[in-house]
């Protein structure tokens, strides 16, 4: 299982290594002289001239790409000249609060996504199973930052019920996080829960007209341990993928969700900084929302490997 | 040579576990009533062996499936018995069929390497079928399940008890689910082709551990085959399936020597035989049946067989033919087999 | 196997082999059954099949209805989208002969989602050309070829898969700067790397086959291997992708337009109605229900036709 997870780990390595170069080479494309950028228009052309120096702007690309590089390695990914901070400072503060809302949402997704599917697989062409893929159909289709708004105009605006800004603290007592909480999360569950839904139906159906199945059932097994127990556990890995895959579509979602509700998060971050042409704030929260997405596939594959022995097998097999 | 479980058919003694009257099941598609199972009748004694036998598409599958009340959701049984120790499998609740599945009756399916769940170890797989029966304690339902692995000849069974099913060969995966049929000491083993996906080498060695079991435990055994060699070394009794309907029913010693359906004449023409049509020096060619079976959606008004039936007459084409009594505990279905009036078998 | 529907194809499957009886031709009664398979075969075609599956047909006519829009509705509306008219500011809809109502400058909201149709039409389909183009002959060298070659256009695929696309999008528009031909640029680019993955897949699925094997031993070209031989193989699943593939690039150029980086004002498209709905949320919630109404349907219908057709191409592909 180490070996497995090692070979996976030096897989990354390359990926890795292209993840920062796109990121380098985009916000080196950008338009504009960042130490122009910082200083403002109206700065004197002597003062530019040493703010290009010192941010090493002179130097060859391939050099610049190898300073940025080592730093990046030492976990040093520059300053914000917006907030004259480092922005390694400034992301983990921001961090926690979108893994916040990306775990909520997830939990929500997973939740109520995989047993819509399992029941809609059990009763294939039943009402129940056409209306919730046709709501999960709706749900894939939504724009996540427009139901945000509905949300918000009939929930904060209408009936007042819930804040629409802003995480709330503990502070207030636990209701209070968790009416801050619901609209965002809920907003950015709804593609991964109509996705996992999907999937999960798929998959069910596929396995439940395998021949271990109906095997399983001449054993005299009962129906629940049939589909939980046998059916569910070999329908899971093209699920497991899925959740991985929709990491990537949550911090994506993120970026508007937060925007929203002025959620102080990663996404919010963002969008500030390409406005403000924060280039390194870019560089660096891009690059950490990219690895967070690498090493979550990375923890899926792992799962991945858990949850089918044979894969285990093969792969052992074949380090031998 | 095997030694087969012979079956005292149904002249001698043998207490009847299972009679099957008349059974139809039916499957409701879109464009049709699939009528798979349309009439199948037969009895089998306790501790025999009946061989179902036709060729694929004949319903054999279908109608194993039927006994277990394992049918996908647009199958029905609609009409028939199926008299288990004298209880209607028919009428019988899911609830109580499931005490009855694997413990009662168990199944042994065509290819071991899909009929095995791939994520689960196969002690795991065994246990759970002693304990879904049976109240023991882990310890106990342990040593049950190796005891069942031993019993099929699975070498160092302690050991393997932990290992997945993509990890053994397709012969010795079918031996671990025999294990788990046989795992519960079941009455009757209805075994669905239970060789053909296997390798020709692993066939006798997996038949010849049925007929093992068979005689150790006294189980009553249903092998449905398409290969009526494997009949008549290993069942007392055979019964022939043609597009969902039983043409021929018998002791597989009767039906070899006297035949009486012209399908089943068909079907012993295209068997190859050792030694069979070298006569005077000249290779005969294996005889084929001509045509091919009918649409199920759209039989039931006639005779199945008549299209490609050489000995048909306008009859055939009108009515369906009654499953008759023609000797003591020898049945067919054929309009010109009848008390009245035999036909005469014709030199293929 | 010849059924009637997909519907009832999956039925049949599922049943397995346990209706055997179910995909015989016999030649036994006749008429009934000659006009049975007669049926059976003329239902078969693909266009049949998808005029069969309700929510391909479904999904076609929402897609064709607002193409059609996209493409001759602004000159029906008969009405300047870029008009603007104080007094008819935050109109309610139906007020002062406005279906929709006003926007935030008094311009008629129905005119706005009728020119943004063809923005989002324009700009999806474009971006999802760019990417197809693109991305299929990445993928067709990529797989194709082999070796370094291929490891290396995949890592790079690899890392575009790392960002969000939403991202990825987002950090090349900045760089190429606003205009709606770099929005679709942007998203073609953004899109490459799906189409590369499922074409390459593909190719080495099917360059084992025996059959293409085949045809390389008679000394075919690679590019006459690639072309006649290896693309149409793998088209029906491009097809799909791109089906879906458009639904999500006008989700895309929403969210973009809706961050304020996408079209920019006062050229009309969805995004950018829901932006300004956003802000006059209280007064006037009609500007973001029904622009964002109209990307919900239009998204809908594209995932719908998409859905469709992969049943009927292909009912064994997953999502």
């Amino acid at each position: 299982m180490s070996k497995i997870i090692l070979k996976r780990m030096v897989q990354l390595i390359p990926v890795l290594f292209i993840v920062v170069s796109i990121v380098f080479a985009i916000t080196r494309l950008m338009p504009g002289n960042p130490a122009m950028i910082i200083l403002g228009p109206q700065a004197p052309r002597e003062a530019v001239e040493k703010m290009t120096l010192e941010m090493g702007l002179d130097k060859s690309i391939p050099e610049q790409f190898g300073k940025y590089l080592l730093g990046v390695l030492r976990g040093d990914f520059g300053k914000s000249y917006r907030y004259n901070r480092p922005v390694l400072t400034i992301l983990l503060e921001k961090l926690p609060n979108t893994i916040y809302l990306a775990g909520a949402s997830i939990l929500i997704a997973l939740l109520v996504g995989i047993p819509v599917g399992i029941v809609s697989a059990c009763r294939q062409y039943s009402i129940f199973d056409y209306a919730s893929m046709l709501a999960a159909l709706v749900g894939v289709s939504m724009p996540p930052f427009w139901l945000g708004l509905m949300l918000v105009l009939v929930f904060s605006v209408r009936l007042g019920w819930l804040p629409s800004i802003g995480m709330g603290s503990f502070g207030n007592g636990i209701g209070d996080v968790l009416s801050h909480l619901v609209m965002p999360a809920f907003c950015l569950s709804t593609g991964s829960m109509a996705n996992f839904a999907r999937v999960t139906r798929a998959s069910m159906l596929d396995v439940i007209h395998q021949d271990y199945i109906k095997a399983v059932r001449a054993k005299g097994i009962g129906e629940r341990t049939v589909i939980f127990k046998h059916a569910l556990k070999n329908a899971l890995p093209p699920v497991v993928t899925v959740i991985g895959m929709r990491f990537s579509f949550l911090m994506g979602g993120a970026i508007l969700v937060e925007s929203i509700f002025s959620w102080p998060g990663m996404g919010r971050l963002i969008v500030e900084a390409i406005g403000n042409k924060d280039y390194a704030v870019i560089q660096g929260s891009v690059l950490l929302m990219a690895f967070i997405y690498v090493l979550i596939n990375l923890i899926v594959d792992i799962a991945y490997t858990y949850l089918n022995p044979k894969i285990t097998y093969e792969t052992e097999r074949g380090a031998r | 040579m095997r030694t087969g479980m012979r079956q005292n058919a149904n002249e001698a003694a043998g207490e009847t576990l299972l009679r099957v009257r008349d059974l139809r099941t039916h499957f409701f598609t879109g464009s049709g009533v699939v009528k798979a199972v349309d009439g199948v009748s037969f009895d089998l004694a306790r501790g025999g062996a009946l061989g179902i036998v036709g060729e694929s598409g004949s319903g054999k599958s279908v109608a194993s499936n039927s006994i277990m009340r394992l049918l996908p959701k647009n199958g029905r049984i609609v009409d028939g018995s199926i008299l288990f120790e004298g209880r209607d499998l028919v009428e019988v609740r899911e609830k109580d069929m499931l005490k009855i599945r694997g413990q009662e009756i168990s199944m042994i399916f065509q290819d071991p390497m899909t009929s095995l769940d791939p994520v689960f170890k196969i002690g795991d797989q065994v246990i759970e079928v002693l304990r879904a029966h049976r109240r023991l304690s882990n310890a106990e339902a342990w040593s049950e399940a190796v005891k069942a692995l031993t019993m099929v000849g699975i070498p160092e069974p302690e050991k393997r008890m932990n290992s997945y099913p993509h990890e053994f060969s397709g012969g010795m995966r079918q031996r671990v689910f025999i294990a788990m049929a046989i795992a519960c000491r079941p009455k009757l083993i209805i075994a669905d082709e239970p060789t053909t996906a296997l390798d020709v080498t692993v066939q006798a060695q997996v038949l010849d551990l049925l007929v093992d079991l068979q005689r150790e435990m006294g189980t009553s055994v249903i092998l449905v085959t398409h290969n009526l060699g494997v009949v008549w070394s290993l069942c007392g009794a055979v019964m022939v399936m043609y597009a969902g309907k039983t043409v021929e029913y018998a002791t597989a010693k009767d039906l070899y020597r006297n035949p009486l359906h012209p399908y089943t004449w068909g079907l012993l023409n295209s068997m190859p035989r050792l030694g069979a049509g070298k006569e005077k020096g000249k290779e005969k060619p294996l005889a084929i049946i001509p045509g091919t079976p009918p649409d199920l959606r759209l039989t039931a008004r006639n005779c199945n067989f008549h299209n490609r039936c050489a000995y048909r007459g306008d009859v055939c084409k009108e009515e369906v033919p009654p499953l008759i009594e023609l000797e003591p505990g020898h049945f067919a279905a054929c309009h010109f087999q009848t008390s009245g009036g035999r036909l005469t078998r014709k030199e293929a | 196997m010849t059924w009637k529907m997909s519907k009832i194809s999956k039925m049949s499957k599922m049943s397995g082999a346990l209706t055997p009886g179910g995909e015989r031709e016999g030649d036994l009664s006749g008429a009934a059954q000659q006009a049975m398979i007669l049926r059976e075969r003329a239902a078969n075609s693909v266009w049949r099949k998808l005029c069969r599956n309700k929510s391909a047909f479904a999904g076609f006519v929402i897609v064709a209805v607002v193409v059609f829009t996209a493409i001759l509705g602004p000159s029906l509306v008969g009405k300047d989208p870029n008009k603007m008219n104080f007094v008819n500011m935050y109109a309610k809809p139906g007020e002062r002969g406005m279906i929709l109502g006003g926007d935030e400058f008094g311009r008629d909201l129905f005119a706005r989602v009728v020119y943004g149709a063809r923005i989002s039409i324009l700009v999806s389909v474009g971006g999802m050309a760019i990417g197809a183009v693109v991305g299929v002959l990445l993928g067709l060298i990529s797989g194709f070829e082999g070796g370094m070659l291929d490891s290396f256009l995949m890592r790079v695929m690899d890392g575009m898969f790392a960002f969000p696309f939403i991202l990825l999008a987002l950090l090349l528009l900045t760089t190429l700067g606003e205009g709606i031909q770099n929005v679709i640029l942007a998203i073609g680019i953004a899109n490459v790397p799906g189409y590369a993955r499922i074409v390459r897949g593909q190719v080495l699925f099917v360059k084992n086959e025996e059959y293409i094997k085949s045809v390389a031993a008679l000394g075919a070209s690679s590019v006459r291997l690639i072309f006649a031989h290896i693309l149409p193989n793998v088209f029906s699943q491009v097809i799909v992708y791109a089906t879906l593939n458009v639904a999500g690039a006008i989700l895309t150029e929403a969210s973009l337009s809706f961050l304020g980086m996408g079209i920019t004002p006062p050229t009309a498209s969805w995004g950018g109605i829901l932006k300004s709905g956003q802000d006059c949320l209280q007064t006037a919630p009609h500007l973001a229900l029904y622009s964002g109404l109209a990307i919900l349907l239009t998204v809908l219908g594209f995932n719908l036709l998409g859905d469709g057709i992969r049943d009927v191409l292909d009912p064994k592909m997953k999502t």
